[in-house]
């Protein structure tokens, strides 16, 4: 799976989200989008899973966040890369 | 934090927030108009029963309602949580803050029982459905961030206060349990305004400011103990009446913690990195400057006001002027700021997520700084600030009240006719995104 990276952490709302769903529009099949946020952008989680899409957010810390957004049907070819993300972050929880 | 997948209840439907925005703004003009038919007398003191009508159309119809409303949108966006069963609690709530708030401000004027019983029954009723709500939605969530925990002091606050408010009512129909003190109303003014309305602002504030204006975030130690030190010093002005006279002392330091997150404020704003005008920062600076300069004024030392100006005209309405500075330059100026910048915000984010079941409908998206234009915003500032200085101008000349009224009239109209057109665009585009869903599918 490739991975697509957009930074969104110098954007005021709503700009990350407009800029979050033009990418997602542009995703080809079997690639996911990183998404670096300064927040957790809870009201697009509860979209995404509404819509076909699963995502993971990890807290790099208070004012840092990697969100790894991939087709629902893709969950299980994440899931295989989902350690070495995990080396890299710092679970709260 | 690791959220894989987690779910969330959903925003609010628009219709929600809205509806307590509308409201909101009806009662500025509707007290517009009774100001312009009461005349001069009003402005006597602040204990007239008009006054006691405007100052309730003010803090319980507009302020009362906006937080009502924002609150409902602002849990979701900052905390991932909403209210259980949110259309009957804000239907419900909604339509017994009405006619509490009514029934409230004719009991001033109309010392009918009536009136009085209504709005001590209906007024409770809203504030306990909407805040237990909340709290129940609030004391579930694991998030414990600053926004949170404030947003929470909040609410207790509000509670103390209705509480004190209509045992208040009560005491004019007979059944005293607080006593005769006016220390009561103080409490209760003090409660509402810095407990529940200022303490949400700055909670909700440390979360929108860096959020809408990609400023760095409010220092941790202020974010982390400024509510509860807030809380803590309204908690003692309650109980100290009873016990030490403390209250001019708890006063100051309830001044002086709100001039530092004022202060704060200011060098959060300068400190943005996308220095591009916008005249939602210019209510929250206008805000936070008319702030430190009460304060200043409560501080100066009084021994040097010997000025026959001073004496003859302010001395006697000193608490009007610092009632009317607060609630006016302060709180409505951020609110109706707030209010300019939520109305686009949340007009687009509800648009925008549609789009997310499909991306085709994305050339139906409004330009969002198109849905309120950047001129009617710095028209409706310009306005807000002539409307407040023809307050402070009425309070000290009571002759000057028609001007008040009219401006009053005015810029809220105004306000009213931008939110309507904004919900008008919204309808519009919505109609359009749907239709092509359907010939998508």
């Amino acid at each position: 799976m490739k991975e697509v990276v957009i930074d969104v952490c110098t954007l005021p709302a709503p700009e990350p989200m407009q800029q979050i769903i033009k990418a997602l529009a542009q995703l080809p099949a079997e690639q996911y989008l990183k998404v670096i946020h300064r927040r957790q952008p809870f009201p697009l989680f509860e979209q995404l899973l509404k819509s076909g899409w699963d995502y993971q957010c990890n807290e790099l810390s208070n004012e840092l966040f990697h969100i790894y957004i991939f087709k629902k049907a893709n969950k299980a070819t994440f899931s295989a890369l989902n350690t070495q993300f995990s080396l890299n972050k710092k679970t709260i929880s | 934090m690791n959220l894989v997948g987690a779910s969330f209840d959903s925003l609010p439907p628009i219709d929600l927030p809205f509806r307590f925005f509308i409201s909101a703004i009806l009662f500025p003009i509707a007290i517009a108009v009774f100001i312009l038919l009461s005349g001069e007398e009003p402005w006597s003191s602040r204990w007239h029963p008009a006054m006691l009508t405007i100052t309730h159309g003010f803090t319980l119809g507009f302020i009362g309602c906006v937080m009502m409303g924002a609150l409902l949108q602002i849990l979701p966006v900052v905390g991932g949580i909403s209210f259980p069963k949110i259309r009957f609690v804000a239907s419900y709530s909604h339509i017994f803050h009405m006619i509490g708030t009514l029934s409230l401000m004719l009991a001033f004027i109309l010392p009918i029982t009536f009136f009085t019983l209504n709005a001590a029954i209906f007024l409770s009723l809203g504030f306990v459905l909407y805040s237990s709500t909340a709290l129940w939605a609030i004391f579930n969530t694991k998030s414990k961030s600053a926004t949170i925990s404030g947003i929470r002091l909040a609410l207790l606050m509000l509670i103390v206060t209705v509480i004190i408010g209509v045992l208040m009512q009560l005491r004019t129909l007979g059944i005293n349990i607080l006593g005769l003190e006016k220390i009561f109303t103080d409490i209760h003014a003090i409660g509402g305004l810095f407990g529940w309305v200022s303490l949400l602002i700055i909670a909700v504030s440390f979360q929108v400011i860096p959020m809408f204006y990609v400023a760095p975030n409010f220092p941790t130690w202020l974010s982390n103990y400024l509510p509860s030190s807030i809380a803590l010093v309204l908690l003692l002005l309650m109980i100290t009446p009873f016990i030490n006279n403390l209250t001019e002392e708890l006063v100051g330091l309830l001044l002086i913690l709100q001039c530092l997150y004022s202060v704060n404020l200011l060098i959060v704003l300068h400190r943005r990195k996308r220095k591009i005008p916008d005249t939602t920062i210019n209510y929250w600076r206008l805000a936070a400057f008319s702030f430190i300069l009460l304060s200043c004024l409560y501080f100066f030392p009084k021994q040097y006001l010997h000025h026959r100006i001073y004496q003859e005209l302010i001395a006697p309405k000193q608490e009007l002027l610092f009632a009317a500075v607060f609630i006016y330059f302060y709180l409505v100026s951020i609110l109706q700021g707030m209010l300019l910048k939520i109305l686009p915000f949340l007009t687009y984010t509800h648009l925008q997520q549609r789009c997310l079941m499909n991306f085709s409908a994305m050339q139906f998206l409004p330009n969002m700084h198109k849905i309120l234009t950047k001129k009617h915003g710095r028209f409706l500032f310009v306005f807000h600030c002539l409307t407040g200085i023809s307050l402070i101008s009425t309070i000290l000349h009571p002759k000057f009240y028609w001007l008040f009224a009219g401006l009053l009239f005015v810029e809220f109209s105004f306000l009213l006719a931008i939110s309507l057109k904004v919900i008008r665009r919204y309808q519009t585009c919505m109609a359009k995104i749907i239709k092509q869903s359907e010939t998508d599918n």
